[in-house]
């Protein structure tokens, strides 16, 4: 009898093993790429939240979105605008299949478009339309009640994704998302993951991995542990911190990229001192931006010239930052009248010290250090500086009231990749004279036209002039400083090629990966 | 005459549950979101419902009544087990609740189990052999596990089970081995009280006068132990991990966050963030909910379990 069982046992582990051995040769012949991230999807429908699945690349868009935060054709080969501005028309590309066989048409665009705009008015309540049409089966036009040059911006955007009819119930809501893109939407658990595999009939270049899992992970942390254990490839957005382990790390591989986030100080332009641009110049060439990034970020952040970082194609990249220069403040403070009279190393006019507060909030966490770092650099040309850090709520109600002379805050530039949202409300007239985040109270007649002008027309050289110009005003004038660009910053196994980070965090272009 | 001590227990139980229904009324009344327009904005499948339709739901919810109005019609709707939408994910909270709550029910029980297993022979132990190494080691790792941070012991346990060890995973959702790590982390604090509770208990019960009595009569050490102070010892022990239970649930909150598990904390901590204030409080009803019935179950085991308790009620 025992030795019958010791038998079976025997048997039994064999057969174990080998489904083992079955189980990894399928393994190696399907190549599963996975990937983490925090942010998790709240809803099926892409045209609800549309920003995972575009990312993902299940689904595509009319328009896509380059390197340098530029609109390039997707599904759209080519649009023009009519000369009053109002009538746009998209020709569409021939080749495109849904994931389920359907070919994508005029049509089928149309009414997915419809139902994104009834869907997400929180993004596309702006767009001025008033009819989308569908004249043949490659042309769709949209035309509008007033001009709106940031369409095909807008368009870019993940809510307006291309869905297939077979995508929706009978009642309308989406069951299984079927898109265009490189990757065919699998399966989704809230909070926990989402899965897709490689679309062989892609139009454009086909993945090289077989299937993604994307896994949502709320703490950073956890997303290194899992890179350490080699669950996943890809840990997304981690902090400088757990960033820094892997610099030297040879099988792993760190990136990093500015994204069109900026930290920047708003003056109070409505009162002593700052009424005064000689001032504003003076904290501009005070503060030791490269301190900044190096210290207080660990030197994961980019130091700021204009409103856009760099390498975005809206930056005008002929703006001459301020460099840290002491004498030049201390210079242009003595010009406006302000000098050390008493010698306690506080400046003062008329016998008023140069006294100023700052405001800023801590729930993004470097803001109060940072905001401490510039007291103590402001303090070296003899400006006293309060701190006051208070939650965003209530910092955003003092900088409305006018109960500050500096407020620190971190600002996303585009919510659609286009320049004219930011300007309008952050540096036109019509914004800063309202509550908001941008340039306080400031009113520049010059800017307002180029920014007006900017609107009337939807040629993409001309329209860059423009908000050039503008730029470069704003950073003369001085109604903000701008100190840095937030960077996102990744890790992947050093086994990943191909990777890339998106400044607008448009896609995450993972068809372009492989796994060597 | 158990009855009637039962019943008083029911009944005490609706001021507590009056109590922590205002309190949740008035988080949900003071936070901004208009509940009205969450609701249609789910069921209508539109972002912006029109204007007449938010009105009419305003006046049936009695948002614009006065407050003790429309608290009792929130009761009311509560009671039938309406908690209203999820303005983020569009789903009724109901239904994210009962998503997320087995999974925190499966973690809290299995670090109950681990701590259960680890501290009752550890106590036992340290108590028979008082000042041995046994017991030095015990007082030990007691103070530290009590006083490493949850998210600490977390990474911890991260690093030796899921990238050292490489044996368990490290984060996320599927069979039993994804809750081995959070439960573990769960139960360190835990167990470190119930080790030490126990060691007291047993002490305390290896003085009493019946065990002398036991051993006079030529009681072997061991079946005094086994059959006369571990019963006895154990009560306090039990009563303890049952109201530690709740305790459990609140840790639930980091620990789901850590490990990425889809369970009632994380669902509060998410929609706290995120203002969804529907699903707040649905959260904070069954944190609430089932904290009372925790209670209420241990306070039902004492008394079954010991007949001086029940004395006393006579």
């Amino acid at each position: 009898m025992k030795r019958k069982e010791g038998f079976l046992l025997i048997l039994l582990a064999l057969m174990v093993m080998g489904a083992g051995c079955t189980d990894q040769e399928q393994k190696e012949e399907l190549q599963t790429l996975s990937v983490s991230c925090q942010w998790s999807l709240n809803t099926i429908d892409p045209h609800q939240t549309g920003f995972i699945p575009q990312r993902l690349g299940y689904v595509e868009t009319l328009v896509g979105v380059d390197y340098e935060g530029k609109i390039t054709p997707s599904l759209a080969k080519s649009w023009e605008v009519s000369d009053d501005g109002k009538n746009w028309t998209f020709v569409l590309r021939d080749d495109v299949l849904f994931h389920d066989g359907t070919p994508f048409t005029a049509g089928t665009m149309k009414t997915s478009l419809e139902r994104s705009f009834a869907l997400s008015e929180s993004v596309f309540g702006k767009i001025p339309v008033s009819a989308i049409k569908a004249p043949d089966n490659l042309t769709l036009e949209i035309s509008l009640d007033s001009p709106f040059p940031a369409l095909p911006a807008y368009l870019s955007r993940g809510e307006s994704a291309a869905l297939a009819p077979g995508s929706y119930d009978a009642d309308g809501n989406v069951v299984k998302p079927i898109g265009t893109g490189p990757f065919i939407f699998e399966s989704w658990k809230p909070e926990e993951e989402i899965v897709i595999v490689k679309n062989p009939d892609y139009w454009g270049q086909s993945a090289s991995v077989d299937k993604v899992i994307y896994r949502i992970m709320p703490e950073a942390l956890t997303r290194k542990m899992l890179l350490d254990s080699k669950e996943i490839q890809i840990a997304m957005i981690l902090s400088p911190e757990i960033a820094e382990e892997y610099t030297e790390k040879t099988d792993y591989s760190v990136l990093q990229q500015p994204i069109a986030r900026v930290r920047m100080i708003g003056f109070n332009i409505e009162k002593e001192p700052f009424d005064d641009q000689r001032v504003r110049q003076a904290v501009n060439y005070a503060i030791d931006r490269e301190a900044i990034v190096t210290y207080v970020l660990h030197g994961y952040g980019t130091t700021a010239a204009g409103l856009f970082p760099p390498g975005f194609y809206w930056a005008n990249q002929e703006i001459a930052p301020y460099t840290y220069n002491t004498e030049k403040a201390q210079a242009l403070l003595e010009e406006a009248g302000w000098t050390d009279t008493d010698g306690d190393g506080t400046l003062d006019k008329d016998g008023k010290p140069l006294k100023i507060t700052l405001v800023t909030y801590p729930e993004r966490a470097e803001l109060p250090e940072i905001a401490e770092v510039i007291q103590q650099q402001l303090k070296k040309v003899g400006i006293k500086t309060e701190l006051k850090v208070l939650n965003f709520d209530a910092a955003e109600s003092l900088r409305n009231q006018g109960e500050f002379d500096i407020f620190l805050v971190g600002r996303g530039l585009l919510f659609v990749p286009d320049p004219d949202e930011i300007m309008m409300t952050d540096y036109h007239s019509n914004g800063t004279s309202i509550d908001g985040l941008g340039a306080y109270r400031w009113h520049n007649d010059r800017v307002d036209e180029l920014l007006e002008e900017a609107r009337t027309t939807s040629d993409m050289a001309v329209r860059k002039k423009l908000y050039d110009e503008a730029q470069a005003i704003i950073v003369e004038e001085a109604p903000v400083a701008y100190l840095n660009y937030y960077v996102n910053i990744d890790v992947t196994t050093s086994d990943i090629e191909g990777y890339r980070l998106h400044p607008t965090e448009y896609s995450l272009h993972l068809e372009n990966v492989s796994i060597v | 005459m158990m009855c009637t001590i039962i019943l008083n227990r029911l009944l005490q139980l609706i001021p507590v549950m009056v109590g922590i229904s205002l309190i949740t009324f008035a988080v949900i009344s003071l936070s901004p979101g208009d509940p009205a327009e969450i609701t249609l904005r789910a069921t209508l499948g539109t972002e912006s419902p029109p204007k007449e339709a938010v009105a009419k739901l305003h006046e049936e919810m009695g948002l614009d009544d006065p407050w003790h109005v429309s608290y009792l019609k929130w009761t009311s709707r509560v009671v039938q087990g309406d908690l209203g939408y999820s303005y983020q994910t569009k789903r009724s909270t109901i239904e994210e609740i009962t998503h997320a709550l087995p999974i925190t029910f499966e973690l809290a029980f299995l670090s109950m189990f681990f701590s259960a297993a680890v501290a009752i022979p550890l106590g036992i132990t340290a108590a028979l052999r008082q000042n041995g190494p046994v017991d030095h080691l015990c007082r030990l790792t007691s103070i530290i596990s009590l006083s490493s941070p949850e998210f600490f012991v977390a990474i911890v346990f991260m690093l030796l089970g899921g990238v050292y060890l490489g044996i368990l995973p490290v984060a996320g959702t599927g069979g039993i081995e994804y809750f081995i790590l959070p439960a573990l982390t769960l139960s360190v604090g835990l167990t470190a009280i119930t080790m030490r509770i126990m060691r007291t208990s047993m002490i305390e019960t290896l003085e009493q006068d019946y065990i002398r009595t036991a051993r006079a009569k030529g009681l072997s050490y061991r079946k005094v132990i086994w059959r006369h102070a571990l019963k006895n010892a154990l009560l306090p022990v039990l009563i303890y991990m049952g109201t530690q239970l709740g305790w459990i649930f609140g840790g639930a909150v980091t620990i789901e966050s850590i490990f990425a598990l889809p369970g009632l904390g994380r669902l509060l901590v998410n929609s706290v963030s995120s203002m969804d204030i529907m699903v707040v409080q649905g959260c904070m009803l069954t944190f609430a909910v089932i904290i009372v019935l925790i209670n209420l179950g241990v306070d039902l085991a004492h008394l079954y379990l010991d007949p001086s308790i029940r004395g006393q009620g006579e």
